[in-house]
Order: C-alpha cells, then structure tokens, then sequence
C-alpha cells in the first residue's frame, strides 16, 4: 500500500521531466498559446474565488442590513399615585384615595422595519393600566419616505392634537410623572389614515409641516359615551429655532356619541328627552305650558368638533421652558369643552430637575351658554311642575272634594313622565264635567302632585346643579422633581393641588318643616318644599362634590421610574 | 555627523510623539476625502448628528455614530451637540416613538468610524484625532 502511495506521488513529477519532450516537439507559438490558456485559467480560478469570497461577505452584509433593517425601541413606565381628597371625579385620572398603579404604570415596544430604501413599517404595541394592561397597537403604519423631505404616514397613528400628545405615554420623554389633565384630556388618542410629513428650512430655522385625514373612536370617561368620527383631520406647523420648538395645531372632526346606557352622559341625555317628550305635554294639559326647549337630543350625530392649540418648548440644556394653550369646542352638546393652558418652568443642576407647573382650564363661554339654556329649560319644566303641584295641592283643599285644577285632565292625557301613578289620573277619571274631579280621585290628585313635587326637585335643582357641574373652572399647581439615574432611567415624584376657582350658580329647591296647607292629612306630601333659591358658589372644577363644596380641591402625589431602551 | 544625525532624528521622533499625544487628546470630525464639503461650524455638525438637517454646504451627509460608552462620543455630544446622555434618549425618544425620526447608525469606537467614513463618500464621523487613516479629511476640530 505505501508503495503504490509513493508510485502515484511520483507520477506527476515524472509527467515533468517527460514534459520537455513533448514541449521540444511543440513549436514557440503553440508554447505561447498554451500559457496564455494556463493564465486565462488561473484568472478564472482566481475570478471563482474571488466571486465565492464576495458571495460570503455579500451573505455577512445581508444578515447585518437584516439586522439594522429591523430596529426595536421600548418605553416603560412604572410607579404609583394617591389622591387626597375623594371628591374627584373618575375622569379625574382615575387615581382614588387608595394608592394607584394602574394610572402610571406603562409598557410600549416599537418595532420598525426598513421594508426597501423607500418603504418602512412601524408598530407600536403599548400596554397600559388604565386600559387593564390589554396590549393595544397606538401606532401601527407604512411609511413612504417620498424625497428626502416629504414622507407619507398610512395607517393608525396617534393624533396630533397638541405638543406633546403624540409621546403623552413616553414617561421618559416628559418631565412630570402625570401630565397637565386640565390640557392632556382628550377621548380620542389615534386615528387611522394618512399623513404627510414635509421638512423645510428657512433659514436657521427647521419647519416640519403635518396633514393628517382619518376616522377614529374612543371614549370619554366624563360623559360616559363612546365616540366615532369618520371624518378625522388636521394639521400642525413645527418650528424648531436652535434650543426653541414652536407649534400650532388645528385639528377637526364630525363626531357621533353613544352614550353607555345608564351613564352620567346618558342621565343627563335621558332626564331632557323625558322632560321634552312627557312632562311638558303633561303639564300643558294641566293648564301649564312651557316653552320648548331646542331640539339637543338630534345632536348627538355628528358633532361638529374642533381643536385649536399652540404650544412651544424651550431647552437648552439647563434651562427647561415649555407651555401650551388650546381651545376644544364640540358643536350643539353639552360637553365640558374650552380653554386649556399649561406653562411649565424646570432647571436642571446635575441629575437633579425641579419644575413647576401652572395649569388652567375653563369651559368656553360658547359652552357655558349651551349649559345655561338646557339649565334654563331644566329650571323651566321644573318650575312648572311646582306651580302644577301646587295647583293640585290646592285642589286637594276643597272640602267637598271635587277638585278644580285648572285645566281638565280628559281622556287620553298622559302624564307618565311624572310617575307610575299618573296613568290612574286619566284611567280613574270617571266625572263627566270638565275641571272636576271625583272624590275619588283624590288620592290620586295627591300622587300626581307628589310626582311633581319630585319632578320639581329634580329639574330644577338636580339636573340643574348636575348641568352646573359641566361649567368647569379648574386650576392648578405641581411641584415636580426628576432624577436622571442612568442615561436611560428617570425617576421623577410630583405633588399636584387641584382647585376650582371662578364663580358658579347652586340651586336649591329648599324643604320645609312646614307643611304645605292642605285639606286633611291624608294629603299630605312626602317632600315639603318651600321654593327655590340660587346662590352663587366658587368656581367647579372637576369633583363629584356638589358644585362649590368644600372638599371640592385635592393633591395627587405620584412617583415613577421611566426608562426607555 | 552620525551622532547629530542620529540627534535630529531622535529629536524629530520624540518631537513628533510629543505632537500626537497633544493632538490624541482632539477629537476631531470627518468625512471622506472625496466628500465636497471642507468645513463646518459646531452647529452644522451638531444639527446633522440630531437628524435636523441632511447636508452641509450642499454635501449630502449621513452620520455615523460611535457606541455608547467611547471617550469620544462623550466628549463630542458634550461639546459639539450640548446634551447628556438623558438629554439625548429624552430628544430621540420623542422622535423615535413619533415616527418622526431614527437616531444614527452606531458602528464602535474610532477605527471603526474612521474606516466607515473612509469607505463611504456621504458619511461623516468624529474620532480621535490618533485614528485618522487615509480616505478621510477633518472639517472640524473640538476645542
């Protein structure tokens, strides 16, 4: 075996020395040829290897492109609130006087992939505790990069209504730990649709001008009610001038609202609609009429909506100034809607940044004045429903019992919006004169003004003070400190005082000891009254105490660790 | 005659020791040789590396960062960009979660830099002055 190794090693070198025969025999130019096809095939070798060589760092490149391609970014935000005071409403962060987590803690991850030079796509999937951590997709579009200045935005994506609302639930990237609510409180966060991004200087100042159209939903905590609009859009200007970021925004939709069944939106929707449809008509047969109030039921369709704002910010490193001021109007509803403004001051030393924020808001006049006429005509139907009480009452204190009141109640009246026993008046009507009731009838009478004894009470004043309490006045104060621990954490504490402020109107429909004069106790109501007054109360913000009470201010303490990766 | 030569020379190496551990406490900016553009102000740079702008001077240029970390990146986003570590995560990250921007490609330390810009006639860097290499000119010196 090791034999026939060598023997097989050794032929080529015998081919060799045999060679130079053959070569001999050959003439110059065949020699020349034959190199020339020996080099051509090393330089094809050489080519192939060449080729394979490039094909690996081609393979290598690609996996690194795949890998810049795709870029994944995170935010989180965790920590805890706790609210003083526990007149405050739900909307009012949801932060109750027990501790509160949900409100701060957060976790988004973005994911953006380059599809081609031109093409991206971006998720954002955020989880949050005010949305019972289910994971939700705030952000999730193509992107169009157009030029190298105009770029196109398709999907969902959140709305820019104000400076900051875009990275409201980036903790990391906002000095306080709850923002501005009297601002930052909108129902609506993303639409989905498109978007046109277009950068241009002047200058040395950079501009970014956005337009966006879309449809979007949500849901307003306050009125209870779920909100749809398919007709969604806007458009900002950006300024940015070195350490100073300027903008303006507006923003437009047409809105439908739904309220959910038994919500304050809903009550509120409810307790007009009853009014309008069946107390008025009853009072107008006892001989009561009322104005009609405006049609507000139709309105819940198509809302019209607008969004107006300026904001700016300026850092420069140390120095930390940023403000806002904004103004929400929703056409033909009751809806605490108006002016909204913020200014924040911080400086930084080190690590460490304090700040201190004023904050504003006020219901615009235009919604104090759709306010102030369904209160009106609240107060209207409610008044009436007390001169008809009284109407009977006195009915009731004729001693032989056949009651005049007023106007007959003839068959076929209905007055069901004041109770289960208004149905028996027109039913147990068996007197065949007109403006007389029976003796037996009586009792009946009584119900019936007892029921609007009750109708009195809650137009006039519970639905009034309930209407008061969408005319909202609200400022306040936070003292704030956040802490750089690392380049990528944050931890940041505030304390926040929330009052009212202004002036508000209180009704009250008084009760009395005294009884009103009847003809016998049998009639006697369950509720005494004895008339309404107004007064005049501080300024509503937004608590559950009846407007003006004194619980009616709070502090929100809250802490958090934010970080982004 | 040997021993001056020898002298000079030695004078001249010790000279020029002198001269780059002076010059390695720079760091400087740059982009390729080729690249049409051969001076910019701090704020040039400053508003390329923050996404803000895409060109100086009519050049198309796209930045190339060092790691988290480098001497030299700590030294030129102190100087040249004013912002700190949170400053820069806070600016980006309202960029980045907004769609409205990415922050540059980081490829490692100096060499790694000064080769990436050496390569690629768009790209422009900052690097200790001691990695400079061939295929790359400096438009900017950190004071």
């Amino acid at each position: 075996m090791v034999k026939k190794k060598h023997a097989l090693a050794l032929f080529p070198l015998a081919l060799c020395f045999s060679s130079p025969v053959v070569l001999a025999a050959a003439t110059t130019t065949e020699l020349e040829q034959r190199l020339q096809e020996q080099e051509k095939k090393i330089l094809r070798l050489e080519n192939q290897l060449k080729g394979t060589r490039a094909a690996v760092k081609e393979d290598r490149t690609r996996i690194n492109e795949m890998q810049e391609r795709l870029r994944i970014n995170g935010f989180l935000s965790a920590g805890v609130a706790q609210n003083d005071g526990d007149q405050v409403e739900d909307s009012f962060y949801g932060v109750s006087d027990n501790y509160s987590t949900a409100v701060v803690n957060k976790l988004g991850v973005q994911m953006t992939f380059q599809v081609s030079e031109d093409f991206s796509a971006t998720a954002q999937l955020v989880s949050k505790g005010t949305k019972d951590y289910n994971v939700e997709a705030e952000w999730a579009y193509l992107t169009y990069q157009a030029t190298n200045s105009l770029r196109f935005n398709i999907g969902r994506q959140r709305l820019p209504y104000y400076l900051l609302s875009e990275y409201l639930d980036v903790g990391y990237a906002l000095p306080w730990v709850l923002p501005p609510i009297e601002l930052y409180n909108i129902p609506l966060s993303a639409t989905d649709g498109i978007s046109a991004l277009y950068d241009f200087s002047a200058g040395p100042v950079n501009f970014t001008w956005q337009t966006y159209a879309g449809m979007n939903s949500g849901f307003s905590e306050q009125l209870e009610a779920d909100f749809r609009s398919n007709q969604s859009w806007g458009s900002n200007i950006v300024a940015e001038w070195g350490a100073l970021t300027m903008r303006v925004g507006y923003s437009a939709a047409r809105l439908t609202a739904s309220p959910v069944e038994g919500g304050s939106g809903d009550q509120l929707i409810s307790a007009i609609e009853t009014a309008q449809t069946e107390l008025v008509p009853a009072l107008a047969n006892l001989g009561i009429p009322v104005a009609p109030g405006q049609d507000w039921l139709g309105t819940l369709e198509d809302l019209s909506t607008d969004y107006i704002s300026a904001g700016f910010m300026y850092d420069d490193g140390n120095l930390l100034v940023l403000g806002e001021i904004a103004n929400l109007s929703v056409d033909d509803t009751v809806q605490p809607v108006g002016d909204a403004g913020y200014l924040t001051v911080g400086y930084r030393f080190g690590k460490w940044m304090p700040h201190i924020t004023y904050a504003k808001f006020q219901t615009d006049a235009k919604n104090d004045k759709q306010v102030r006429q369904m209160q009106e005509y609240a107060d209207s139907v409610g008044r009436a429903a007390y001169s008809a009480a009284l109407g009977l009452n006195s009915s009731l204190n004729t001693s032989n019992q056949n009651i005049s009141i007023g106007a007959p109640l003839g068959s076929g009246a209905t007055v069901a919006g004041v109770g289960g026993t208004a149905a028996n008046v027109v039913a147990t009507t068996t007197c065949t004169a007109a403006a007389v009731f029976c003796s037996a009838d009586a009792l009946t009478i009584a119900g019936v003004r007892d029921s609007m004894l009750t109708a009195a009470a809650g137009y006039s004043e519970s639905l009034y003070n309930t209407l008061e309490g969408q005319i909202q006045e609200q400022q306040s104060v936070t003292l704030g400190l956040t802490y750089d621990v690392s380049p990528r954490v944050k931890a940041k504490a505030q304390v926040t005082h929330y009052e009212g402020f202004g002036e508000g109107n209180y009704q009250s429909l008084g009760s009395s000891s005294a009884p009103l004069p009847l003809g016998g106790s049998n009639f006697l109501p369950t509720t005494q009254y004895s008339g309404f007054s107004t007064s005049n109360i501080d300024g509503n913000g937004r608590f559950i105490g009846e407007p003006g009470a004194t619980g009616n201010h709070t502090a929100i303490y809250s802490f958090s660790i934010d970080a982004v990766f | 005659m040997t021993i001056t030569r020898n002298f000079v020379r030695l004078m001249g190496a010790v000279s020029f020791a002198l001269a780059t551990s002076l010059a390695s406490a720079e760091v400087v900016v740059i982009v390729n040789s080729a690249a049409p553009v051969n001076s910019a102000s701090a704020d040039d740079v400053a508003q390329i590396f923050l996404g803000k702008r895409s060109s100086i001077g009519g050049a198309d240029l796209v930045a190339v960062d060092q790691s988290e970390g480098s001497a030299s990146r700590n030294i030129f986003y102190d100087k040249v960009v004013q912002k700190n570590g949170s400053q820069l995560n806070a600016y980006w990250s309202r960029l980045i979660f907004t769609g409205k921007g990415a922050p540059p490609k980081q490829v490692g330390s100096d060499a790694e830099v000064a080769e990436a810009v050496a390569e690629d006639e768009e790209a422009i860097g900052y690097v200790d002055s001691s990695a400079i290499i061939d295929g790359v000119k400096v438009i900017y010196t950190i004071k």
